[in-house]
């Protein structure tokens, strides 16, 4: 695939003065807030890696250099929107109204996890975020997140549906169901498409033949749009109008947010130069300071006062879901159906009764 | 009241449900203006519109993950695959994802659907329109299956299926459709999840099937009869969760069954059945469980009657067993 940087849509960078649409409206303290938020989601990450590395968690899924996007889409959304989420996704788990230690619960998979241990590190679920846990099997979520989009339209809800995925789920037959079902009815949805693009190491498999996934969209009749995925305010633009174009009964849009990502070298070989390299001209994070630099909403003693509270709070999560115990056996058999036994209930309830395991929509319908 | 068929039943009780409950949705291929390969869902959309009886594109995964997505949303879908053969495009959004949402999530996020499929063969569908894959169903924790071979059956089961908080496969055995007569309760009439129904007491020969092979059962019990050997026939109505205690309750007491299953035998449902009547019923039995299958082969276009049990086969079964 070749580097068609031209057509990328840039906000950063552009003179603050210039800028247009949805970023222009964002306030200072918003903006703040979306910085405190992507160096919580680097020194998260960071963290966990750290954790991964020490054996203390048994996976983990970087996300080092998504941050932006995550972030920057997460924000777009209003309170009502549903997420389905990738595994690099914590930015929008934090966004929606995840805790760090709802996070480090799931990741240490202790008994204070809201899904009792259930799933490997990485698998949050946050059912007051509309927040939905991304599976094992890659792609599925487009078709259940355009399911939900269904169900919105035909319940006149007037939200939408972000939907994340790295470019690897575009080979996958769910995404080309779920995208056609999407355009078929007109399915509120913004198709978040993290094409990842490498520093280093090699290049890996190539997952189209296609120079650029937006290129698809035309397929599936609606519109879609590519940003530069370390611009944090680029991606915010991007998934803001195509939500306005979603809760406004204009159907799906696909937005490609193309980013270079950076991953440590093996053990025993020296990769700072391209780490160097990598931080000055594409970290998602340096770009976003230097633009708030600009506009003098950040300085140096903010971030490093910042630095300090967040990494506080980390190490108070981390600390936390590890001396927390594992699940007791007795929850073993929980929750494989609404019956707490084990088996199935055979006690019916209609629907809007507020059953237990009903999404968040279904309970406060009841 | 009037006696009506298997589809007939099924088409009055999606009725009912989509008039009792606004979140109750259909969706599937072909459902909605042609009212449904089968007729199944005919009347339904000109009747509840296309907000309620939606028709879905070629893409079994797109209907199941759709209505996954909209019952994680709060409503209550009845997607349908057109044939259960078709259910293998469908199965990682059934398997991985319907089936563990709840599990997965310690119980904050579940998938209360109802899967509708007629399966089955004795209508010359060939290889992929006759396929009974239950076991593949049956087999995975978080999934119940149904499968009425009654017209009072099918619509007990399915209105106990769709107000379930659990996702329930719906089995429908279309070589009966028409041919499955019978009495239906009217107002809201359940049957139970998870609950046999004897058929038929006799106290020489259990013999347990679901479905379509029910009948088959039935005639081979009257056949039995004639030679003087009373068979106890088990509909089992439900196979995951099995009642297992009316079926050991009634091996128990015959020591001798025979099991009959569409499906082929090798790893099928009957194995199951076998295994549990082994473990709680040994000291009973006084000959081996006999299997009548389908082959091991697929279900083949020309020479199908060979392929399914009838009820001579199952006659020879009985009078194998109790000959033993």
């Amino acid at each position: 695939m070749s580097d068609t940087r031209a057509d990328l849509l840039s906000v950063i960078g552009a003179d603050v003065d210039e800028l247009t649409g949805a970023p222009a409206t964002l306030s200072d303290d918003q903006l703040r807030s979306m910085y405190e938020v992507v160096i919580l989601v680097r020194a998260l990450d960071e963290a966990c890696m750290r954790l991964l590395q020490a054996g203390e968690i048994g996976l983990y899924v970087s996300s080092t250099g998504l941050e932006a996007t995550s972030v920057g889409a997460a924000f777009a959304l209003k309170e009502g929107d549903w997420a389905f989420p990738s595994f690099r996704d914590s930015g929008i788990y934090l966004v929606r109204g995840g805790t760090l230690r709802g996070y480090t619960n799931q990741l240490f998979a202790n008994a204070a996890d809201v899904a009792n241990g259930r799933q490997t590190p990485g698998h949050h679920t946050l059912p007051e975020g509309r927040f939905v846990s991304p599976s094992g099997p890659v792609g599925t979520q487009v078709v259940q997140g355009t399911g939900v989009g269904i169900a919105m339209r035909l319940r006149r809800d007037p939200h939408a549906v972000l939907v994340s995925f790295g470019e690897g789920a575009t080979s996958q037959g769910d995404f080309h169901t779920g995208m056609n079902l999407a355009g078929i009815h007109s399915s509120p949805v913004i198709f978040l498409c993290q094409t990842q693009r490498w520093v280093a190491p090699a290049p890996r498999q190539r997952q189209s033949a296609a120079e650029r996934y937006v290129d698809c969209v035309s397929s599936y009749g609606f519109t879609g749009t590519r940003v530069d995925g370390a611009d944090i305010l680029a991606v915010y633009s991007a998934v803001h109008d195509a939500r306005a174009r979603a809760v406004e009964g204009k159907g799906a849009t696909f937005v490609e947010a193309v980013i270079d990502r950076y991953s440590p070298p093996q053990i025993g070989v020296d990769g700072r130069s391209d780490r160097d390299q990598w931080s000055r001209s594409r970290d998602p994070i340096g770009r976003f300071r230097e633009h708030l630099h600009r506009r003098g909403i950040w300085e140096p003693a903010w971030e490093d006062d910042l630095i300090g509270r967040i990494q506080e709070r980390i190490d108070d999560a981390i600390e936390l879901a590890r001396s927390c115990p594992a699940p007791p056996s007795s929850t073993l058999l929980d929750g494989v159906y609404a019956d707490t036994s084990g088996t199935p209930s055979t006690k019916l309830t209609r629907s809007g009764a507020p059953g237990r395991g009903a999404g968040p929509a279904a309970q406060s319908k009841g | 009241m009037a006696d009506i068929n298997l589809l007939q039943a099924i088409n009055e009780t999606l009725a009912s449900e989509l008039s009792e409950d606004e979140s109750v949705v259909l969706l599937g291929e072909d459902i909605g203006k042609i009212g449904g390969a089968f007729s199944a869902t005919e009347g339904l959309f000109d009747k509840f519109g296309e907000r309620r009886v939606i028709d879905m594109p070629l893409a079994e995964g797109g209907v199941v993950g759709a209505a996954i997505g909209m019952s994680l949303y709060g409503m209550r879908p009845v997607p349908e695959v057109q044939f259960a053969d078709f259910l293998y495009p469908a199965f990682d959004q059934i398997i991985s994802e319907a089936a563990k949402y709840r599990y997965r999530s310690g119980g904050q996020y579940a998938c209360p659907l109802t899967l509708r499929t007629p399966y089955g063969a004795g209508i010359r569908g060939g290889i992929y329109q006759s396929q009974s894959p239950e076991a593949y169903l049956a087999h995975t924790p978080g999934l119940v299956v149904v499968v009425p071979s009654t017209p009072a059956d099918a619509a007990g089961l399915l209105r106990s299926a769709i107000r379930s908080e659990d996702p329930v496969v719906f089995l429908e055995p279309k070589s009966i459709y028409r041919s499955a007569i019978g009495p239906v309760p009217g107002g809201d009439h359940t049957v139970a999840i998870g609950q046999a129904r004897t058929v038929k007491k006799g106290d020489h020969v259990t013999v347990i099937a679901y479905g379509a092979m029910v009948h088959v059962a039935a005639k081979a019990a009257s056949l039995a009869a004639e030679a003087g050997i009373e068979v106890d026939l088990i509909d089992l109505r439900t196979l995951r969760p099995l009642d297992a205690d009316t079926v050991v309750t009634s091996v128990a007491r015959t020591g001798k069954v025979v099991l009959v299953t569409e499906a082929p035998s090798f790893c099928g449902y009957a194995a199951e059945l076998t295994a549990v009547l082994v473990e709680q019923a040994l000291l009973h039995l006084e000959a081996p469980p006999v299997r009548v299958t389908g082959l091991e082969t697929p279900v083949p276009y020309a020479l199908e009657n060979l392929y399914l049990p009838n009820a001579e086969r199952v006659r020879a079964a009985i009078e194998q067993v109790v000959n033993f």
